[in-house]
């Protein structure tokens, strides 16, 4: 609040100088006058801010102590007004800026496209510019929904528009139609995605060609996508001069297994610094390098580290440690069960890993076998899963329906 | 005498429960972490350099220790020192 009201009223910064500066801050202090942002620049040297009506009063208390009080600097916004009045060519410039910079900013400068995907943004500019949106035109000028209007009418494949405007900038935010694609309106049949006993079957459009607890192969064709001969609908197809197929579409569920196989050791290499550690240094620069120190470590056993650093401002020139710590490395012999445990998890996370979004894990199968001579434990983790077993093949992509 | 007075007068304005600070105009010490420390009911400056600060109270010197210590402000009745603190004692 101070700061405000000492910028609105002008305050001086002050050097006073003398030897009872205490005294001096304790006088002025007495008379009612705030001192602001004292240093002590020097043991006889005192730096303060006061406002610029209370300096005669502060210099006076100076003066009866034998202290010195000088301004250093006047600042705040009369002085800045008693300046800009001595320099009028300076303040119409200013002024002058100020209005410049109005004026222009009740143009619009800059027109933006946000959203478009397939459509060329200058279709859309060129559309917009037609309706009055261009860079140039003043702001109060430019009718929002004429131009979202027009952009409806002349692009048939925006589903929404909208026209924003911020300072100088316009924003025409669209969002395209979705449309089939192609792709999409291919015909085809569903296939098993791999091997599986089907559980349900049902289909949305197509023939269903298996029946719940049949064994499917992967590829096998589930639901056709091609019309019975003599239904109505390939009547249909063939009147139209079209090929009695469609895109086979529905739903086919059956169980099918995932394996999982995992080792796990039946020993563990155990490892442990020792505390001692040697290390060589290498200078690069460019091509040329120098080695620091002997590269090969006089221990038996180590873990080696490498830690390079160089200088953003020096490009080619790199220092590198090369650390190595001795270890002291022994075998532990692990607990048999510890060890099937962890072979286990390991072999179920991986058949786990296989798994769709969607599946269903309906039972589990756990294998295991200890090989002693190998010094290992293997799991075999069989899961069965009731899955979604179908997906799309297009039509002439391979012999049974499937593509590749 | 003064005491036995000071001793009746505390009795009373503890039973109204009327703040010490503003009628006995003690001073009222209030320390921002180690930043700011503002000293109300001062009643002058003994002594500023950057590394001390004496301030005269009713109830003695209060001396503040600390380096690049400033005065953010001085008024009749408030005292701001800046900068960081690291002692402040009553020496009485």
């Amino acid at each position: 609040m101070r700061a405000l009201s000492s910028l609105f009223r002008g305050y001086v910064i002050i050097r006073a100088k003398g030897g009872r500066l205490e005294a001096f801050v304790n006088r002025a202090v007495a008379q009612g006058i705030a001192l602001w942002r004292l240093e002590r620049v020097a043991p006889h040297l005192l730096v303060a801010r006061v406002a610029a009506s209370d300096f005669p009063r502060v210099a006076r208390a100076g003066r009866r102590l034998g202290v010195h009080v000088v301004i250093l600097h006047k600042a705040g916004l009369p002085f800045l007004l008693l300046r800009a009045g001595r320099r009028p060519a300076f303040v119409a410039g200013g002024a002058l800026l100020a209005a410049l910079l109005y004026v222009l900013g009740q143009f619009v400068w800059f027109v933006r496209v946000e959203g478009v995907q397939a459509l060329p943004p200058h279709r859309l500019l060129a559309v917009a510019a037609e309706a009055g949106l261009r860079p140039g035109v003043l702001r109060d000028l430019v009718r929002r929904d004429v131009v979202e209007r027009r952009l409806y009418l002349e692009i048939p494949q925006l589903a929404w528009t909208a026209v924003e405007i911020r300072g100088t900038v316009a924003t025409v935010r669209v969002v395209e139609r979705t449309e089939l694609e192609a792709g999409q309106r291919q015909p085809g049949h569903i296939v098993a995605v791999r091997d599986g006993v089907v559980e349900q079957a049902a289909a949305l459009r197509g023939e269903v060609l298996v029946t719940p607890g049949e064994t499917v192969r992967a590829g096998q064709p589930l639901i056709s996508g091609m019309l019975p001969p003599g239904s109505a609908e390939y009547q249909e197809h063939i009147a139209r001069g079209q090929l009695p197929y469609v895109r086979a579409a529905g739903v086919v569920r059956g169980r099918t297994w995932y394996r999982g196989l995992a080792e796990a050791p039946l020993v563990r290499v155990v490892e442990e610094d020792t505390g001692r550690r040697h290390r060589y240094g290498i200078l690069r620069l460019g091509r040329w390098q120098l080695r620091l120190g002997r590269t090969a470590a006089p221990f038996a056993a180590a873990r080696w580290e490498e830690h390079t650093r160089s200088l953003a401002a020096l490009p080619g020139l790199s220092w590198t440690w090369h650390v190595a710590y001795e270890v002291r490395r022994w075998e532990e012999p692990v607990g048999a069960a510890q060890a099937r445990a962890e072979a286990v998890a390991q072999a179920r996370a991986q058949a786990a890993a296989q798994l769709p979004a969607g599946g269903e894990i309906l039972d589990e199968q756990v294998t295991v076998t200890e090989d002693r001579s190998a010094g290992v434990v293997r799991a075999l983790v069989t899961l069965e899963v009731l899955q979604d077993l179908g997906r799309f093949a297009p039509i002439g992509a391979g012999p049974d329906g499937q593509d590749g | 005498m003064g005491r036995q007075r000071g001793s009746v007068a505390e009795r009373l304005v503890r039973a109204l429960e009327l703040p010490q600070d503003i009628v006995f105009n003690l001073p009222k010490t209030t320390l921002i972490g180690d930043v700011q420390m503002l000293v109300e009911n001062h009643q002058g400056l003994l002594k500023y350099t950057p590394r001390e600060i004496r301030i005269r109270t009713t109830q003695g010197e209060l001396v503040v220790t600390g380096s690049r210590l400033a005065i953010g402000s001085i008024l009749p009745q408030e005292l701001v020192v800046d900068g960081r603190i690291l002692q402040v004692q009553l020496h009485r």
